[in-house]
Protein backbone atom coordinates (compact mmCIF):
# COMPACT_ATOMS: atom_id res chain seq x y z
CA UNK A 1 0.00 0.00 0.00
CA UNK A 2 1.20 3.36 -0.51
CA UNK A 3 2.51 5.51 2.00
CA UNK A 4 0.61 8.43 1.84
CA UNK A 5 -3.21 9.55 0.37
CA UNK A 6 -2.09 12.71 -0.80
CA UNK A 7 -3.45 13.51 -3.54
CA UNK A 8 -0.56 14.90 -5.75
CA UNK A 9 -2.95 15.80 -8.53
CA UNK A 10 -6.22 16.02 -9.41
CA UNK A 11 -7.54 16.22 -12.29
CA UNK A 12 -10.10 19.00 -11.80
CA UNK A 13 -8.89 20.76 -8.96
CA UNK A 14 -5.07 20.83 -9.84
CA UNK A 15 -2.80 20.09 -6.78
CA UNK A 16 -2.61 21.53 -3.10
CA UNK A 17 -1.79 25.54 -2.25
CA UNK A 18 -0.48 24.72 0.83
CA UNK A 19 3.11 23.81 0.53
CA UNK A 20 5.32 24.16 3.57
CA UNK A 21 6.16 20.79 5.27
CA UNK A 22 6.50 20.69 9.21
CA UNK A 23 6.69 17.53 11.14
CA UNK A 24 4.10 16.74 14.17
CA UNK A 25 3.80 14.11 16.33
CA UNK A 26 0.64 11.49 16.82
CA UNK A 27 -0.03 8.44 18.59
CA UNK A 28 3.17 8.76 19.16
CA UNK A 29 5.30 8.78 16.05
CA UNK A 30 6.43 11.78 13.61
CA UNK A 31 4.59 12.56 10.58
CA UNK A 32 4.61 14.83 8.26
CA UNK A 33 1.60 17.61 7.56
CA UNK A 34 1.41 20.78 5.70
CA UNK A 35 1.01 24.29 7.58
CA UNK A 36 -2.96 25.12 7.03
CA UNK A 37 -4.53 22.10 7.06
CA UNK A 38 -6.47 20.74 9.45
CA UNK A 39 -5.05 18.01 11.95
CA UNK A 40 -7.69 15.86 10.79
CA UNK A 41 -6.36 15.55 7.12
CA UNK A 42 -2.58 15.31 8.26
CA UNK A 43 -3.20 12.94 10.29
CA UNK A 44 -5.44 11.13 7.55
CA UNK A 45 -2.70 11.59 5.05
CA UNK A 46 -0.30 9.26 7.17
CA UNK A 47 -3.13 6.76 7.54
CA UNK A 48 -4.22 7.60 11.05
CA UNK A 49 -7.95 7.30 11.50
CA UNK A 50 -8.80 6.42 15.02
CA UNK A 51 -8.55 10.04 16.95
CA UNK A 52 -10.37 9.38 20.41
CA UNK A 53 -12.01 6.78 22.48
CA UNK A 54 -15.73 6.79 23.96
CA UNK A 55 -16.61 7.48 27.60
CA UNK A 56 -17.60 4.36 28.98
CA UNK A 57 -17.46 2.02 26.23
CA UNK A 58 -13.39 2.93 24.92
CA UNK A 59 -14.68 2.74 21.16
CA UNK A 60 -12.39 3.87 19.36
CA UNK A 61 -14.09 6.69 17.16
CA UNK A 62 -12.62 8.82 13.74
CA UNK A 63 -13.89 11.79 11.39
CA UNK A 64 -17.67 11.01 10.83
CA UNK A 65 -19.40 13.67 9.64
CA UNK A 66 -16.48 16.31 9.60
CA UNK A 67 -18.88 19.08 10.18
CA UNK A 68 -18.01 20.39 13.58
CA UNK A 69 -21.26 19.18 14.80
CA UNK A 70 -20.03 16.24 17.02
CA UNK A 71 -17.75 15.47 19.39
CA UNK A 72 -16.24 12.41 17.13
CA UNK A 73 -13.79 15.17 15.84
CA UNK A 74 -12.32 16.16 18.96
CA UNK A 75 -9.08 15.26 20.02
CA UNK A 76 -6.05 16.25 22.05
CA UNK A 77 -3.65 18.77 20.88
CA UNK A 78 -0.48 19.65 23.10
CA UNK A 79 -2.17 18.26 25.93
CA UNK A 80 -5.62 19.96 25.37
CA UNK A 81 -8.78 17.87 25.23
CA UNK A 82 -11.77 18.51 23.23
CA UNK A 83 -9.84 20.10 20.18
CA UNK A 84 -12.01 20.39 16.99
CA UNK A 85 -9.44 17.95 14.39
CA UNK A 86 -11.49 18.94 10.97
CA UNK A 87 -11.23 22.80 11.43
CA UNK A 88 -7.89 23.61 13.43
CA UNK A 89 -4.68 23.96 11.05
CA UNK A 90 -1.62 22.26 11.78
CA UNK A 91 1.26 24.15 13.44
CA UNK A 92 4.68 23.27 13.45
CA UNK A 93 5.83 20.84 16.67
CA UNK A 94 2.06 20.17 17.74
CA UNK A 95 1.71 16.85 19.49
CA UNK A 96 -1.75 14.93 18.95
CA UNK A 97 -2.56 12.56 21.11
CA UNK A 98 -6.32 9.77 20.86
CA UNK A 99 -7.68 11.19 23.55
CA UNK A 100 -9.31 9.01 26.03
CA UNK A 101 -13.19 9.52 26.87
CA UNK A 102 -13.93 12.75 27.85
CA UNK A 103 -10.04 14.11 28.60
CA UNK A 104 -8.51 15.67 30.95
CA UNK A 105 -8.12 19.04 32.25
CA UNK A 106 -5.40 21.52 32.08
CA UNK A 107 -4.16 23.97 34.47
CA UNK A 108 -3.91 27.75 33.57
CA UNK A 109 -0.68 29.06 33.91
CA UNK B 1 -17.80 43.58 21.66
CA UNK B 2 -18.62 47.05 20.89
CA UNK B 3 -21.12 47.98 17.69
CA UNK B 4 -21.96 44.23 17.63
CA UNK B 5 -25.65 44.23 19.12
CA UNK B 6 -27.47 45.59 16.34
CA UNK B 7 -31.16 47.29 17.11
CA UNK B 8 -31.46 48.80 13.69
CA UNK B 9 -35.24 48.41 12.22
CA UNK B 10 -34.24 47.68 8.71
CA UNK B 11 -31.40 45.34 9.99
CA UNK B 12 -31.58 41.85 7.57
CA UNK B 13 -29.59 39.05 8.66
CA UNK B 14 -28.98 35.83 6.60
CA UNK B 15 -27.61 32.53 8.10
CA UNK B 16 -26.04 30.37 5.56
CA UNK B 17 -24.06 31.25 2.76
CA UNK B 18 -24.53 28.28 0.36
CA UNK B 19 -26.24 29.41 -2.95
CA UNK B 20 -29.73 30.41 -1.37
CA UNK B 21 -28.10 32.37 1.29
CA UNK B 22 -25.60 34.56 -0.52
CA UNK B 23 -28.68 34.96 -3.39
CA UNK B 24 -30.91 36.19 -1.10
CA UNK B 25 -28.54 38.35 0.90
CA UNK B 26 -27.32 40.09 -2.04
CA UNK B 27 -30.65 41.08 -3.66
CA UNK B 28 -31.91 42.33 -0.22
CA UNK B 29 -28.46 44.08 -0.27
CA UNK B 30 -28.89 45.66 -4.10
CA UNK B 31 -32.63 46.73 -3.02
CA UNK B 32 -30.74 49.33 -0.09
CA UNK B 33 -31.24 46.79 2.79
CA UNK B 34 -28.35 46.98 5.24
CA UNK B 35 -27.56 43.10 5.46
CA UNK B 36 -25.16 40.61 8.02
CA UNK B 37 -24.59 37.45 6.05
CA UNK B 38 -23.37 34.82 8.91
CA UNK B 39 -21.53 31.83 7.92
CA UNK B 40 -20.10 29.03 9.86
CA UNK B 41 -17.50 28.17 7.26
CA UNK B 42 -14.56 30.23 5.93
CA UNK B 43 -15.78 30.72 2.35
CA UNK B 44 -19.00 31.56 0.67
CA UNK B 45 -20.62 28.34 -1.49
CA UNK B 46 -22.04 26.47 1.40
CA UNK B 47 -21.69 21.94 0.34
CA UNK B 48 -20.69 23.79 -3.47
CA UNK B 49 -17.20 24.45 -2.11
CA UNK B 50 -16.20 20.69 -1.64
CA UNK B 51 -18.22 19.69 -4.68
CA UNK B 52 -16.35 19.14 -8.43
CA UNK B 53 -19.32 17.99 -10.16
CA UNK B 54 -21.47 20.07 -12.78
CA UNK B 55 -23.96 21.94 -11.61
CA UNK B 56 -27.15 20.71 -13.39
CA UNK B 57 -29.79 23.05 -14.24
CA UNK B 58 -27.85 25.91 -13.63
CA UNK B 59 -29.45 29.56 -13.42
CA UNK B 60 -27.81 31.84 -16.20
CA UNK B 61 -24.43 32.84 -14.48
CA UNK B 62 -24.01 29.28 -12.86
CA UNK B 63 -24.13 27.57 -16.77
CA UNK B 64 -21.87 25.16 -17.09
CA UNK B 65 -19.44 25.72 -14.06
CA UNK B 66 -18.75 22.98 -11.10
CA UNK B 67 -19.59 23.17 -7.69
CA UNK B 68 -16.19 24.63 -6.29
CA UNK B 69 -16.58 27.52 -9.23
CA UNK B 70 -19.64 28.34 -8.79
CA UNK B 71 -18.42 28.72 -5.06
CA UNK B 72 -15.78 31.36 -5.94
CA UNK B 73 -18.09 33.31 -8.21
CA UNK B 74 -20.51 33.38 -4.79
CA UNK B 75 -17.43 34.89 -3.31
CA UNK B 76 -17.23 37.30 -6.44
CA UNK B 77 -20.85 38.10 -5.56
CA UNK B 78 -20.08 39.20 -2.16
CA UNK B 79 -17.26 41.35 -2.84
CA UNK B 80 -18.93 43.51 -4.98
CA UNK B 81 -21.84 44.05 -3.06
CA UNK B 82 -22.63 46.16 0.38
CA UNK B 83 -23.62 42.60 1.98
CA UNK B 84 -21.84 42.50 5.49
CA UNK B 85 -20.14 39.15 5.07
CA UNK B 86 -18.81 37.08 8.27
CA UNK B 87 -17.06 33.95 8.16
CA UNK B 88 -16.83 31.17 11.08
CA UNK B 89 -19.22 32.66 12.48
CA UNK B 90 -22.12 30.32 13.93
CA UNK B 91 -25.75 31.26 14.45
CA UNK B 92 -26.53 28.53 17.51
CA UNK B 93 -30.07 29.86 18.31
CA UNK B 94 -33.12 31.67 17.15
CA UNK B 95 -35.36 32.71 20.05
CA UNK B 96 -38.97 34.00 20.69
CA UNK B 97 -38.25 37.83 20.97
CA UNK B 98 -36.32 37.44 17.15
CA UNK B 99 -32.79 37.67 18.69
CA UNK B 100 -30.07 35.50 17.60
CA UNK B 101 -27.45 34.01 19.66
CA UNK B 102 -24.12 34.43 17.61
CA UNK B 103 -20.34 32.89 18.18
CA UNK B 104 -17.37 34.30 15.46
CA UNK B 105 -13.78 35.22 15.68
CA UNK B 106 -14.58 38.26 17.89
CA UNK B 107 -16.73 36.21 20.26
CA UNK B 108 -20.16 36.12 21.25
CA UNK B 109 -22.83 38.37 20.71
CA UNK B 110 -26.47 38.75 19.73
CA UNK B 111 -28.55 39.86 16.47
CA UNK B 112 -31.50 41.08 16.53
CA UNK B 113 -32.71 41.51 13.08
CA UNK B 114 -35.92 42.70 11.80
CA UNK B 115 -36.08 39.98 9.36
CA UNK B 116 -34.56 36.77 9.04
CA UNK B 117 -33.52 34.51 6.40
CA UNK B 118 -32.29 30.78 7.24
CA UNK B 119 -30.43 29.70 4.64
CA UNK B 120 -29.07 26.83 6.99
CA UNK B 121 -29.07 24.11 4.05
CA UNK B 122 -29.55 20.11 4.33
CA UNK B 123 -27.81 17.23 6.77
CA UNK B 124 -26.24 14.44 5.67
CA UNK B 125 -28.35 11.07 6.16
CA UNK B 126 -26.78 8.23 8.20
CA UNK B 127 -27.86 4.64 9.18
CA UNK B 128 -26.71 2.05 11.77
CA UNK B 129 -25.09 -1.34 10.45
CA UNK B 130 -22.70 -3.16 12.59
CA UNK B 131 -19.36 -1.94 13.01
CA UNK B 132 -20.26 1.62 11.54
CA UNK B 133 -18.72 3.48 14.36
CA UNK B 134 -14.98 2.52 13.39
CA UNK B 135 -12.71 5.11 12.73
CA UNK B 136 -12.42 5.27 8.42
CA UNK B 137 -16.40 4.80 7.83
CA UNK B 138 -17.31 8.47 7.34
CA UNK B 139 -19.91 10.78 5.37
CA UNK B 140 -20.20 11.54 1.43
CA UNK B 141 -19.50 15.27 2.63
CA UNK B 142 -16.71 14.18 5.00
CA UNK B 143 -14.94 12.99 2.37
CA UNK B 144 -15.44 15.74 -0.04
CA UNK B 145 -14.14 17.81 2.16
CA UNK B 146 -10.85 15.64 2.49
CA UNK B 147 -10.53 15.48 -0.90
CA UNK B 148 -11.49 18.56 -2.45
CA UNK B 149 -10.74 21.16 -0.08
CA UNK B 150 -7.65 19.08 1.56
CA UNK B 151 -6.15 16.75 -1.04
CA UNK B 152 -6.13 13.95 0.73
CA UNK B 153 -8.09 10.04 -0.31
CA UNK B 154 -10.39 9.10 2.60
CA UNK B 155 -8.68 5.64 1.64
CA UNK B 156 -7.17 3.81 -1.35
CA UNK B 157 -9.36 0.75 -1.67
CA UNK B 158 -13.17 2.10 -0.36
CA UNK B 159 -17.11 1.31 -0.21
CA UNK B 160 -19.31 3.72 -1.31
CA UNK B 161 -23.00 2.45 0.66
CA UNK B 162 -26.10 4.33 -1.38
CA UNK B 163 -27.51 3.40 -4.67
CA UNK B 164 -29.08 7.36 -5.38
CA UNK B 165 -27.32 10.18 -6.97
CA UNK B 166 -25.11 11.24 -3.63
CA UNK B 167 -23.14 7.51 -4.33
CA UNK B 168 -22.89 8.08 -7.99
CA UNK B 169 -21.24 10.80 -7.63
CA UNK B 170 -18.96 9.76 -5.21
CA UNK B 171 -17.67 6.84 -6.74
CA UNK B 172 -16.80 9.27 -9.86
CA UNK B 173 -15.09 11.72 -7.33
CA UNK B 174 -13.60 8.80 -5.46
CA UNK B 175 -12.30 7.43 -8.83
CA UNK B 176 -10.70 10.73 -9.96
CA UNK B 177 -9.11 11.89 -7.05
CA UNK B 178 -6.82 7.95 -7.72
CA UNK B 179 -8.80 5.40 -5.42
CA UNK B 180 -7.38 1.83 -6.11
CA UNK B 181 -11.02 0.36 -5.65
CA UNK B 182 -14.37 1.30 -5.66
CA UNK B 183 -16.81 -1.34 -4.43
CA UNK B 184 -20.15 -0.06 -4.19
CA UNK B 185 -23.05 -0.99 -1.96
CA UNK B 186 -26.34 -0.34 -2.64
CA UNK B 187 -27.96 -0.20 1.27
CA UNK B 188 -26.57 -0.46 4.50
CA UNK B 189 -29.26 -3.20 5.26
CA UNK B 190 -27.08 -6.45 6.81
CA UNK B 191 -23.63 -4.77 6.15
CA UNK B 192 -20.87 -5.61 8.72
CA UNK B 193 -17.92 -3.52 9.17
CA UNK B 194 -14.99 -5.04 10.76
CA UNK B 195 -11.50 -3.82 12.21
CA UNK B 196 -9.84 -3.07 15.82
CA UNK B 197 -8.54 0.60 15.77
CA UNK B 198 -10.18 1.24 12.39
CA UNK B 199 -12.03 -0.64 9.31
CA UNK B 200 -10.13 -3.38 7.87
CA UNK B 201 -12.97 -5.16 5.81
CA UNK B 202 -16.88 -5.13 4.96
CA UNK B 203 -19.09 -7.93 5.09
CA UNK B 204 -22.15 -8.69 2.72
CA UNK B 205 -23.89 -12.15 3.26
CA UNK B 206 -20.88 -13.86 4.09
CA UNK B 207 -18.31 -12.18 1.29
CA UNK B 208 -16.17 -10.21 3.14
CA UNK B 209 -14.15 -7.55 1.05
CA UNK B 210 -11.38 -5.69 2.39
CA UNK B 211 -11.20 -1.94 2.32
CA UNK B 212 -9.57 0.83 4.18
CA UNK B 213 -12.27 3.51 4.19
CA UNK B 214 -16.39 3.33 3.87
CA UNK B 215 -18.24 6.36 2.61
CA UNK B 216 -22.26 6.53 3.63
CA UNK B 217 -23.78 8.36 0.73
CA UNK B 218 -27.28 8.14 1.10
CA UNK B 219 -28.22 11.53 0.45
CA UNK B 220 -29.35 14.80 2.59
CA UNK B 221 -32.41 16.19 4.73
CA UNK B 222 -33.71 19.57 4.80
CA UNK B 223 -31.89 21.27 8.28
CA UNK B 224 -34.35 24.55 9.53
CA UNK B 225 -33.01 23.67 13.07
CA UNK B 226 -33.23 27.42 13.69
CA UNK B 227 -36.80 27.64 12.31
CA UNK B 228 -37.63 24.78 14.70
CA UNK B 229 -36.03 27.15 17.68
CA UNK B 230 -38.48 29.77 16.43
CA UNK B 231 -41.56 27.04 16.60
CA UNK B 232 -42.32 27.64 12.83
CA UNK B 233 -44.99 25.42 11.61
CA UNK B 234 -44.05 22.17 10.10
CA UNK B 235 -45.94 19.61 7.57
CA UNK B 236 -44.33 16.77 6.05
CA UNK B 237 -42.74 16.26 3.26
CA UNK B 238 -43.48 12.95 1.48
CA UNK B 239 -40.62 14.04 -1.11
CA UNK B 240 -37.84 14.70 1.79
CA UNK B 241 -39.16 11.83 3.85
CA UNK B 242 -39.18 14.61 7.24
CA UNK B 243 -40.84 17.60 8.71
CA UNK B 244 -40.43 21.41 6.82
CA UNK B 245 -41.45 24.63 7.54
CA UNK B 246 -44.58 25.68 5.58
CA UNK B 247 -43.93 28.81 3.88
CA UNK B 248 -46.14 31.37 1.84
CA UNK B 249 -45.44 32.62 -1.62
CA UNK B 250 -42.40 34.82 -0.22
CA UNK B 251 -40.87 32.13 1.47
CA UNK B 252 -41.81 33.35 5.04
CA UNK B 253 -42.83 30.75 7.62
CA UNK B 254 -45.30 31.27 9.77
CA UNK B 255 -43.59 33.10 12.60
CA UNK B 256 -43.41 37.00 11.27
CA UNK B 257 -40.15 37.92 9.70
CA UNK B 258 -38.61 34.20 9.74
CA UNK B 259 -37.97 33.19 6.38
CA UNK B 260 -36.57 29.61 5.12
CA UNK B 261 -34.69 29.06 1.72
CA UNK B 262 -33.23 26.83 0.02
CA UNK B 263 -32.56 23.19 1.06
CA UNK B 264 -33.57 23.49 4.42
CA UNK B 265 -36.88 23.48 3.56
CA UNK B 266 -37.32 20.92 1.48
CA UNK B 267 -34.46 19.88 -0.94
CA UNK B 268 -33.93 21.63 -4.24
CA UNK B 269 -31.64 22.36 -6.82
CA UNK B 270 -29.11 24.81 -7.03
CA UNK B 271 -31.14 26.89 -9.92
CA UNK B 272 -34.67 26.38 -7.07
CA UNK B 273 -32.35 27.45 -4.51
CA UNK B 274 -31.17 30.50 -5.88
CA UNK B 275 -34.96 31.43 -7.22
CA UNK B 276 -35.83 31.13 -3.50
CA UNK B 277 -33.09 33.73 -2.61
CA UNK B 278 -34.00 36.03 -4.47
CA UNK B 279 -37.63 36.19 -3.33
CA UNK B 280 -36.72 36.44 -0.18
CA UNK B 281 -34.14 38.41 -0.73
CA UNK B 282 -36.47 40.98 -2.16
CA UNK B 283 -39.42 40.11 0.07
CA UNK B 284 -37.72 41.43 3.11
CA UNK B 285 -36.71 44.72 1.16
CA UNK B 286 -40.65 45.21 -0.37
CA UNK B 287 -38.51 45.52 -3.37
CA UNK B 288 -40.39 45.91 -7.23
CA UNK B 289 -38.70 43.08 -8.50
CA UNK B 290 -40.24 40.29 -6.51
CA UNK B 291 -43.35 39.20 -8.30
CA UNK B 292 -40.95 38.61 -11.24
CA UNK B 293 -38.51 36.47 -8.87
CA UNK B 294 -41.72 35.00 -7.64
CA UNK B 295 -42.46 33.95 -11.50
CA UNK B 296 -38.59 32.87 -12.02
CA UNK B 297 -39.05 30.56 -8.95
CA UNK B 298 -42.95 29.04 -9.80
CA UNK B 299 -41.00 28.32 -13.67
CA UNK B 300 -38.56 25.43 -11.86
CA UNK B 301 -39.76 22.64 -12.32
CA UNK B 302 -39.68 20.23 -9.20
CA UNK B 303 -38.95 16.67 -8.87
CA UNK B 304 -41.46 15.38 -6.56
CA UNK B 305 -40.43 11.63 -6.16
CA UNK B 306 -41.65 9.86 -2.66
CA UNK B 307 -38.47 9.71 -0.40
CA UNK B 308 -37.72 6.51 0.34
CA UNK B 309 -36.22 5.12 3.85
CA UNK B 310 -32.46 4.17 3.17
CA UNK B 311 -32.69 1.32 5.19
CA UNK B 312 -34.66 -0.93 6.97
CA UNK B 313 -35.43 -0.41 10.65
CA UNK B 314 -36.36 -3.99 11.76
CA UNK B 315 -32.56 -4.98 10.03
CA UNK B 316 -30.46 -2.98 12.31
CA UNK B 317 -29.00 -5.00 14.84
CA UNK B 318 -29.91 -5.20 18.67
CA UNK B 319 -26.03 -4.16 19.96
CA UNK B 320 -26.01 -1.67 17.26
CA UNK B 321 -25.61 2.15 18.88
CA UNK B 322 -27.80 3.72 17.07
CA UNK B 323 -26.79 7.43 18.97
CA UNK B 324 -23.37 7.25 18.12
CA UNK B 325 -22.58 10.07 20.77
CA UNK B 326 -24.63 8.87 23.80
CA UNK B 327 -23.80 4.90 22.85
CA UNK B 328 -28.00 3.79 22.38
CA UNK B 329 -28.23 0.51 21.47
CA UNK B 330 -31.03 -0.40 19.09
CA UNK B 331 -32.27 -2.73 21.33
CA UNK B 332 -32.81 0.11 24.10
CA UNK B 333 -34.76 2.21 21.29
CA UNK B 334 -36.93 -0.98 20.47
CA UNK B 335 -37.90 -1.72 24.61
CA UNK B 336 -38.44 2.22 24.91
CA UNK B 337 -41.37 1.77 21.64
CA UNK B 338 -42.22 -1.44 23.39
CA UNK B 339 -43.25 0.22 26.78
CA UNK B 340 -44.90 3.20 25.24
CA UNK B 341 -42.99 5.41 23.23
CA UNK B 342 -44.51 6.82 20.27
CA UNK B 343 -42.41 9.93 19.06
CA UNK B 344 -38.82 10.64 18.66
CA UNK B 345 -39.30 12.94 22.05
CA UNK B 346 -40.47 10.20 23.85
CA UNK B 347 -38.07 7.97 23.04
CA UNK B 348 -35.30 11.02 23.48
CA UNK B 349 -36.59 11.26 26.98
CA UNK B 350 -36.59 7.33 27.70
CA UNK B 351 -33.12 6.20 26.16
CA UNK B 352 -31.06 10.30 25.57
CA UNK B 353 -30.90 9.09 22.01
CA UNK B 354 -30.65 12.01 20.43
CA UNK B 355 -29.16 14.40 23.48
CA UNK B 356 -25.54 14.32 22.78
CA UNK B 357 -23.72 17.37 21.16
CA UNK B 358 -25.19 16.78 17.57
CA UNK B 359 -29.02 17.17 18.92
CA UNK B 360 -30.58 14.39 17.19
CA UNK B 361 -30.34 15.26 13.86
CA UNK B 362 -28.64 12.12 13.00
CA UNK B 363 -30.78 9.90 14.38
CA UNK B 364 -34.18 11.86 14.41
CA UNK B 365 -34.68 10.28 10.86
CA UNK B 366 -33.60 6.58 12.02
CA UNK B 367 -35.74 6.77 15.30
CA UNK B 368 -38.59 7.64 13.94
CA UNK B 369 -38.07 4.94 11.11
CA UNK B 370 -38.04 2.61 14.11
CA UNK B 371 -40.92 4.08 15.24
CA UNK B 372 -43.13 3.77 12.12
CA UNK B 373 -42.19 0.08 11.64
CA UNK B 374 -42.72 -1.17 15.09
CA UNK B 375 -46.03 1.12 16.00
CA UNK B 376 -47.27 0.85 12.21
CA UNK B 377 -47.82 4.45 12.72
CA UNK B 378 -47.07 6.42 9.74
CA UNK B 379 -43.83 8.89 9.21
CA UNK B 380 -46.12 11.72 8.65
CA UNK B 381 -48.38 11.20 12.03
CA UNK B 382 -45.14 11.14 14.33
CA UNK B 383 -44.65 14.25 16.43
CA UNK B 384 -41.18 15.93 14.98
CA UNK B 385 -38.89 15.91 17.38
CA UNK B 386 -38.35 19.64 19.63
CA UNK B 387 -35.34 21.27 19.09
CA UNK B 388 -33.37 23.53 20.75
CA UNK B 389 -30.56 25.49 21.33
CA UNK B 390 -27.55 25.43 20.95
CA UNK B 391 -27.32 24.03 17.37
CA UNK B 392 -24.08 23.94 17.19
CA UNK B 393 -20.88 23.56 19.40
CA UNK B 394 -20.81 26.25 21.76
CA UNK B 395 -17.83 26.52 24.52
CA UNK B 396 -19.62 27.84 27.72
CA UNK B 397 -17.04 30.40 27.99
CA UNK B 398 -18.75 32.07 24.65
CA UNK B 399 -22.10 31.47 26.61
CA UNK B 400 -20.45 33.47 29.95
CA UNK B 401 -18.96 36.59 27.71
CA UNK B 402 -22.06 36.49 26.22
CA UNK B 403 -24.50 36.75 29.38
CA UNK B 404 -22.15 39.75 30.39
CA UNK B 405 -22.43 41.69 27.37
CA UNK B 406 -26.70 40.79 27.57
CA UNK B 407 -26.40 42.54 31.22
Amino acid sequence: MSTTLRIESHPVLGSNELRTTVTITADGREIQALVGEPIAAALLASGILKIRTMPGTAAPRGIFTGVGRSIEELGTVNGESNVPLMSTPVEDGMVIEVQQGLGGWVENA
Amino acid sequence: MGGKRMSGIDQIVVVGAGASGVAAAYAAATSGAPVILLDEQDAPGGWLRSSVSMIEDAPEMLDGKRGFEAASYATVLLGSSSVDYRPGTVAWGLFENGSLGVVGPEGAYQLRPSRTILATGSTEIVWPFAGWTLPGIMTARAARAFMHLHFVLPGRRVAVIGQGNDADQMAVDLEMAGADEVHRFASPDGLVAEGEASVTSIVKDGDRTHVDAVILALGSLPDPELARHALTELRYSESDGCHVPIRNAHMMTSVDGVFVVGDAGGMTSVAEAVAQGFVAGYAVTRSERLAEAIGTLTDISRETAVHESVGTASDIPDDVHVDREEQVTARMIRDAIETGSVSVNDVKRKTRAGMGVSQGRDTEYVIARMISEQTGISLDQLVPMTARPPARLVSLAALAQLATAVD
